[in-house]
């Protein structure tokens, strides 16, 4: 959610529909689900929402990487480049 | 197309409540989901299907997702908006706060006078309140302490050995009751002998007081039930005041062996520090009431405590007390008081007028803060106009303005708890005992009351003038600056405002305080101006307590009294010197006497009451032999015995007949003289010398030489009560015919074990020290083993009976004093301003040709009709309140007439002036500036 916040902010839909598309619907994203973890960030501080009104269009949320989330985010990206690395050479997967 | 959010409504309703917002947000994605099926081309029930698929958590898990607790976050919008919200205020009174400072120090003055009226508000409701809690809030360490009673009759405080046993033996519905028989120990100290006050205590006194349980002594232990039998060796608890006094807290004190008075008693434990039920007390043994010397009905002499049985009312144990003595002195009437209450009785008087005079003070110092606030705000209305020019709520500003008002409230309120605080430690320093304890500190209870009251009178006092002023302002006058408007609509100013609204009710409040203040000070002046009967100045009294063991009769007593004041006379620098068995203002052995006169008397006046609850008693039992006569009359009398010389060393003038000379001795003619009280009460118009008076008919006859003048005793405004003097050295006749009788009975034993007081006083212009040093040296010379108690002069006993009233006097004119400056300080801050926004007016009236008097007059009117109102307003308030000060008044009514012209008359040019000075700028002001501003 962090990574495709990064670039600029977007609307919980539009994540959603985002991650979707990215994982090439591996990773999908339920609005039960999707909801409550934008508002625990949110709690965190690592994103922030805001309501975006356009004239004729309803108002949406728009969700957007405060600095807070944008450093969680740096962090997470090694961890999981390393994680990666790890699982990659353990499974011998560049191999298989 | 489904109404998504009533959609989601629906689905979400089995889970925690989510906010609209979430709702919203939901049914946006939900409708997303489904068009986005729509467009993919799956049908209008698959769409559906799948919109609805977002919401449920079946598909959820089966999605995969980590996160198993999805909806709990549907709390998290509201939370945070809450916090939010929180932190928005927060920030706010932060940022309000540093401003309130910033604008206090740019009218530094101003800030000042706000923080130090709240600040002296604060501090005396807080000093007043400590005390109060010391005197009277306070929990007493006593486990029974609200259910303590103690008994009385009618005739006396003090009951007999028998008569407690009779009580103790039947169910009166009272608890582990004890006797308490107060005792002046000797106490050998390290070679020194010293007298130490103290009591005995029967064994029941123990639980009564809680000393076997919660009030465990501090070392060593409690009396066994043993050591309360006759004949045990003695043994003593000592109060933690004396063993860190006389012993340096030494824990090996417990079993040391102490020689009071004559014979060895053993220490066996501490008492704890808080024990103060007997506030004297110094010394604690064991009270037997068995045995020699407990048979006489008449020896009155025991307190006796006890405890209210729970679910008793005290009336049941009235009325079983007055069965009880119905059957055994008919003439009697038990009463029973709470403990407690016997104790503050002496001190509500005082805390009342305090704690009203304090709340008082608070009101004032309320007002004026309030007014300041007023003021300040009105200087800053273009300000505030600016800001709700510039989009600022006025609720806004209006919070801004209390929390610049809590900035200064809460600065004072610091300030006022330490004022409480040095407040308190001169309130204690200046109260003699009676008044109160040393334990008055200030506690977390009064810190506690300081900041609830501040943080409440300050939220009270600064949200009244903080929205006034934010409703007052008109951004039309303000912004655009009309001044023409301003200047003529305020032409006649309201002067109900509430600024002299305020002002007002400040200015009648001081004006109460000040009267009772003024009527305080006429009272004590007129108590320190009363003539005592007899001469103050340049007297030092010495006070000596002889024990019974090495003087056990009066003759005893003659003979060292004579020896002393013989060497006393001969030491350089003594003018004259007297003695007595009690001085005016201290405590002495002055007796109640039943006299009979050889000669009928008329007796002129009612009955006299006697100090101290000292009632007549029933005629002394028939003596043998005397059964059947006729009932003689006896008049009550105080009596004291005096030394040769004594009415002249006191300066008490001898209306008629002689003093009492070196020649009136043991074997000479028995005399008495006796005050003018006593010959004009029995004696009207007839010249009592000559006249013969006894204690009754086996007493010997005593010869009336003289009249004396009348002298208070006890305090300035007490009754005079009839009193006679006879000589030391004929004193002791109930001693000589009880021992005529058959020996002295076991009873008298009881009496003349306490030590007999001997006083002097000796008339000189050396100081008390020297007359100390010498003194010491002639006792000692005399009698190696004696301590002189007490070196005083008559002036120091006189002061400390007023001790009182000066430290009440003190703290009302304080008070009254603050009062009167922060209103003048209202007064002309309030002018002040009124002239200020009035200036154009005044210019005009200038280019108009107005006189700076009449300038001046216009700017003062209207303050002067408003606090000529406050004024008189406050000349009711104190004939309203002035009878509280009832008891502290002596010789001047509640309503003095003449107290309240003087206070008025003073107060008439002091408001004039404190409105005066700022009035005059109105003289000054300058046509053109006021013209050119229109």
């Amino acid at each position: 959610v962090l990574s495709v916040l990064e670039e600029r902010p977007r609307h919980g839909y539009d994540i959603a529909k985002l991650i979707a598309q990215r994982s090439n619907g591996v990773l999908t994203f339920h609005a039960a689900s999707l909801y409550p973890l934008l508002y625990r960030m949110e709690a965190r501080g690592w994103i922030q929402g805001r309501w975006v009104e356009k004239p004729a269009q309803r108002r949406r949320r728009h969700y957007s990487l405060t600095p807070r989330g944008r450093k969680e985010l740096a962090k997470r990206r090694s961890g999981w480049s390393v994680f990666i690395a790890a699982l990659t050479r353990v499974a011998g997967l560049d191999h298989a | 197309m489904p109404d998504w959010e009533a959609f989601v409504r629906r689905r979400a309703s089995s889970g925690p409540p989510l906010s609209d917002d979430a709702i919203e947000e939901l049914a946006d994605h939900v409708e997303e989901t489904y068009r986005a099926a729509l467009a993919a081309g799956l049908t209008e029930g698959e769409a559906l299907e799948a919109a609805r698929a977002e919401l449920d958590e079946e598909s959820v898990r089966s999605s995969g997702e980590s996160e198993p607790t999805p909806r709990i976050g549907a709390f998290l919008p509201r939370w945070n908006a809450a916090r939010r919200q929180l932190q928005r205020v927060n920030n706010d009174l932060l940022s309000d706060s540093r401003y309130g400072i910033r604008v206090a120090t740019r009218s530094p003055w101003m800030a000042l006078a706000a923080c130090l009226s709240v600040a002296i508000g604060i501090g005396g409701a807080t000093a007043a309140f400590s005390l109060l809690d010391a005197a009277v809030l306070r929990q007493w360490p006593y486990p029974r302490a609200d259910r303590l009673v103690v008994l009385s009759t009618n005739v006396s405080q003090y009951f007999s050995a028998p008569a407690f046993r009779r009580l103790a033996d039947t169910d009166v519905g009272l608890d582990h009751l004890a006797a308490v028989e107060a005792h002046a120990f000797v106490i050998d100290l390290a070679g020194q002998a010293v007298l130490v006050h103290g009591q005995r205590i029967s064994s029941p006194g123990l639980a009564l007081l809680g000393l076997d349980g919660a009030l465990r002594p501090r070392l060593g232990r409690p009396f066994l039930p043993s050591e309360f039998a006759p004949g045990t060796a003695p043994v003593l608890l000592i109060s933690h005041r004396l063993w860190q006094r006389s012993f340096a807290s030494s824990e090996d004190v417990i079993g040391r062996n102490l020689t009071v008075d004559g014979r060895s008693a053993r220490i066996i434990g501490v008492l704890p520090p808080q024990f103060e039920f007997f506030p004297d007390g110094d010394i604690l043994t064991p009270l037997s009431l068995t045995g020699p010397g407990t048979y006489d009905e008449f020896d009155r002499h025991l307190e006796v405590f006890g405890s209210v049985r729970p679910g008793v009312q005290s009336s049941e144990v009235v009325w079983w007390l007055t069965s009880l003595t119905r059957t055994f002195h008919p003439s009697q009437t038990p009463a029973v008081e709470s403990v407690r209450e016997r104790m503050f009785r002496s001190v509500v008087p005082t805390m009342r007028v305090l704690t009203l005079v304090s709340f008082v003070i608070l009101a004032v110092c309320g007002l004026n803060f309030a007014t300041l606030l007023t003021v300040r705000a009105a200087e800053r209305r273009r300000e505030l106009a600016i800001r709700i020019a510039l989009g600022a709520h006025r609720a806004r500003l209006v919070r801004q303005l209390m929390t610049e008002g809590m900035v200064l409230a809460i600065l004072g309120g610091m300030v006022g708890a330490a004022v409480a605080q040095v407040g308190r430690g001169l309130v204690v320093g200046s109260a003699t005992e009676g008044i109160l304890s040393a334990d008055a500190g200030l506690d977390w209870q009064a810190f506690t009351f300081a900041a609830l009251l501040t943080v409440a009178a300050g939220a009270l006092f600064s949200i009244v003038p903080a929205r006034r002023a934010v409703a007052a302002v008109d951004l039309e006058t303000e912004i655009k600056g009309s001044a023409a408007v301003e200047g003529l609509a305020l032409a006649r100013p309201r002067w109900f405002s509430s600024t002299w609204l305020a002002s007002s009710i400040q200015l009648a409040l001081t004006m109460a305080l000040l009267i009772g203040a003024a009527l305080l000070v006429k009272s004590l002046g007129r108590v320190e101006a009363f003539n005592p009967g007899y001469d103050s100045a340049n007297a030092v009294t010495l006070r000596l307590d002889l024990p019974a063991s090495t003087y056990p009769t009066d003759a005893d007593v003659a003979r060292f009294e004579n020896d002393v004041r013989g060497q006393l006379a001969a030491v350089p620098g003594v003018d004259d010197i007297g003695s007595a068995s009690s001085l005016p203002y201290t405590v002495g052995a002055l007796q109640m006497r039943m006299l009979t006169f050889e000669l009928p008397v008329q007796v002129s006046g009612s009955p006299e009451a006697m100090p101290f609850g000292w009632r007549v008693p029933p005629p002394p039992p028939p003596a043998p032999g005397m059964a059947g006569l006729p009932a003689i009359d006896f008049h009550p009398a105080l009596s004291c015995e005096v030394g040769p010389f004594f009415f002249r060393a006191m300066r008490i003038p001898i209306l008629s007949g002689r003093e009492f000379t070196t020649f009136d001795t043991a074997t000479s003619t028995p005399v008495v003289i006796i005050n003018r009280k006593m010959a004009e009460r029995y004696w009207p118009g007839v010249n009592p010398i000559g006249r013969r008076v006894r204690l009754g008919p086996l007493y010997p006859w005593k010869t009336i030489v003289g009249v004396v003048e009348n002298v208070r005793r006890f305090a300035r405004d007490d009754a005079v009560r009839s009193e006679y003097y006879e000589p030391f050295a004929q004193a002791g006749d109930e001693r000589r015919v009880t021992e005529a009788l058959g020996g002295l009975p076991a009873s008298f034993a009881w009496r003349y074990a306490t030590p007999s007081p001997l006083m002097f006083v000796v008339r000189t212009r050396l100081g008390p020290r020297a007359v100390s040093s010498a003194a010491t040296r002639i006792v000692h010379e005399v009698d190696p083993a004696l301590p002189i108690v007490e070196v005083s002069t008559l002036r120091d006993a006189l002061n400390n009976a007023v001790a009182e009233r000066r430290f009440l006097m003190a703290h009302v004119v304080a008070f009254a004093a603050l009062a009167l400056l922060l209103g003048l300080g209202g007064i002309y801050a309030v002018t002040a301003q009124a002239v200020g926004a009035r200036t154009r007016e005044l210019g005009i009236r200038a280019a108009l040709g107005a006189k700076a008097s009449q300038l001046v007059w216009v700017a003062i009117r209207d303050g002067l009709v408003v606090t000529s109102i406050g004024g008189s307003v406050g000349l009711l308030i104190a004939m309203v309140l002035a009878p509280q000060l009832g008891a502290f008044l002596y010789n001047v009514s509640p309503w003095d007439v003449h107290t309240y012209a003087v206070v008025t008359v003073v107060m008439i040019p002091v408001v004039i002036s404190a409105a005066w000075v700022p009035a005059r700028r109105a003289a000054h002001v300058d046509p053109l500036i006021a013209l050119k501003s229109l």
